[in-house]
């Protein structure tokens, strides 16, 4: 057996094995790593988390006791309340997703299920209805004057920004050494109060496309993640505009910690009779997101010495 | 369990969601925080982020000369709140914070007697627009407060 059959053969057995949880306990460990790597950044957090965290691997059943999600609610939320204005999204997501577990251990085993996947839908559809409403009435998003500056500006899109429109990745880099300077250079004595950014028909395009896909794409998973009662088609449908969100979001624009949870809440409305579709959410959960985190275009450019 | 209690299981989460969404979304219309922050959702719909707000110290003396000083370390929490989510109450306290630090704390290489009898620190806040017809980013002046010790 060769090394690539022996990686991709322990990986599907990882994926197979962790399928075969319960959806409870599954949801809880994934919303576990997702806490601990991304929920907080001081020691006051980091070491409580860390020591739940080891508590719950040491003894599994711990995961399984209300009281241990209610710590962690408790804790998320004492330590976003402390700072709510400079707290990022994903903490309040880790939030209620610990709140939706905890609730869930807190009924009897028989409605457990239906709880989860309840909460876990109606949470998705919230959150991306938000999310299209605030863009939909934003100016500067619907004009494609964000994605503009996104582009030339956010380090994690200089790869898919250089690919799509041909701006080169130096070009981008002064970009954002000239950023620096409009936020520091007045205590240099080189004061930037004005950058130029480069024209490109191909960039302007792009952000208006961008636009209308964002709002559309997350616009639909919004509604459609609402609770309308049971229906296979619309399971599906969602389903696969939801996945097809994440495959097309993250490796362009790669916020970890949201994107760990919301793919949580994902698989918290996945019935356990749904192996094939519970394995493509591990999949992205566990591989895709973390190999988003490689910055694959300038690390191709410099193999290939251009 | 009730049927209440089940109920409760059900929605609690998304009335708690909404809830602070409600409240954020209050701060960001009728104050100044950013829709990036505060559990509204807002994240990647407008330009106007934390990171595209900054702010600017001045430490001017009794001759009205300004010396620009870089951001302070040690105010780093109340300076983050400030890009977040700034207000004049907030820029007062950060300049009255400032106006207690030994000039040559806030920049090594002023020399000894500036700021020894009188001096002002003015804080500001800007932020970035993009000037389509120039097409150009550009940093405006949002806010900024002054505050001066007393002539001794």
């Amino acid at each position: 057996m060769t090394l690539v059959n022996r990686v991709r053969s322990s990986g599907g057995m990882l994926i197979a094995s962790l399928g075969r949880m319960d959806t409870a306990n599954l949801v809880g460990l994934l919303t576990l790593f997702a806490f601990v790597f991304h929920g907080g950044k001081h020691w006051y957090f980091d070491v409580p988390a860390q020591i739940l965290l080891l508590c719950s691997l040491v003894y599994a059943p711990l995961r399984t006791k209300p009281i241990f999600w209610l710590l962690i609610v408790s804790l998320l939320a004492s330590y976003w309340s402390r700072n709510w204005v400079n707290a990022d999204t994903h903490k309040y997501l880790m939030t209620y997703m610990s709140l939706v577990l905890f609730l869930v251990y807190l009924a009897p085993e028989k409605y457990r299920d239906g709880l989860l996947a309840g909460n876990g839908q109606l949470i998705i559809g919230l959150v991306f209805l938000i999310a299209t409403a605030t863009k939909a009435f934003s100016s500067d998003f619907l004009d494609g004057t964000f994605f503009q500056y996104e582009m030339l500006f956010d380090h994690r899109l200089s790869g898919f920004t250089t690919l799509a429109t041909g701006i080169d990745l130096e070009a981008l880099q002064n970009l954002r050494g000239m950023e620096k300077l409009m936020k520091e250079g007045y205590s240099l004595s080189n004061d930037v109060l004005a950058i130029d950014l480069p024209q490109s028909l191909i960039l302007i395009f792009l952000c208006h496309f961008l636009v209308w896909w964002t709002l559309i794409l997350e616009g639909l998973i919004g509604i459609l993640f609402l609770p309308w009662g049971e229906n296979r088609k619309l399971f599906a449908l969602r389903n696969a505009l939801f996945i097809t969100f994440v495959a097309t979001t993250y490796p362009v624009a790669l916020v970890r910690g949201f994107a760990w949870t919301i793919i949580a809440l994902g698989i918290a409305q996945v019935p356990k009779d749904h192996p094939r579709l519970r394995a493509v959410y591990l999949f992205l959960f566990l591989v895709f997101i973390p190999l988003c985190e490689v910055p694959w275009v300038s690390t191709v450019y410099k193999i290939l010495g251009w | 369990m009730s049927p209440m209690g089940l109920r409760v299981c059900r929605y609690l989460p998304s009335i708690v969601l909404l809830m602070v969404f409600l409240f954020s979304s209050f701060h960001i219309h009728f104050g100044n925080l950013t829709p990036w922050k505060g559990g509204s959702f807002g994240m990647f719909s407008t330009i106007d982020s934390f990171e595209s707000r900054f702010l600017k110290f001045y430490l001017i003396d009794k001759e009205e000369r300004e010396h620009p000083i870089p951001s302070p370390d040690r105010f780093y929490r109340l300076v983050r709140s400030i890009r977040a989510n700034p207000d004049q109450e907030k820029l007062s306290d950060l300049a009255l914070k400032l106006l207690k630090v030994s000039p040559q704390s806030l920049r090594d290489d002023l020399e000894g007697d500036i700021g020894q009898d009188h001096r002002s620190i003015r804080v500001e806040v800007w932020r970035y627009v993009i000037d389509r017809e120039n097409n150009q980013l550009k940093a405006v002046k949002w806010m900024e407060e002054t505050k001066s010790e007393p002539a001794r």
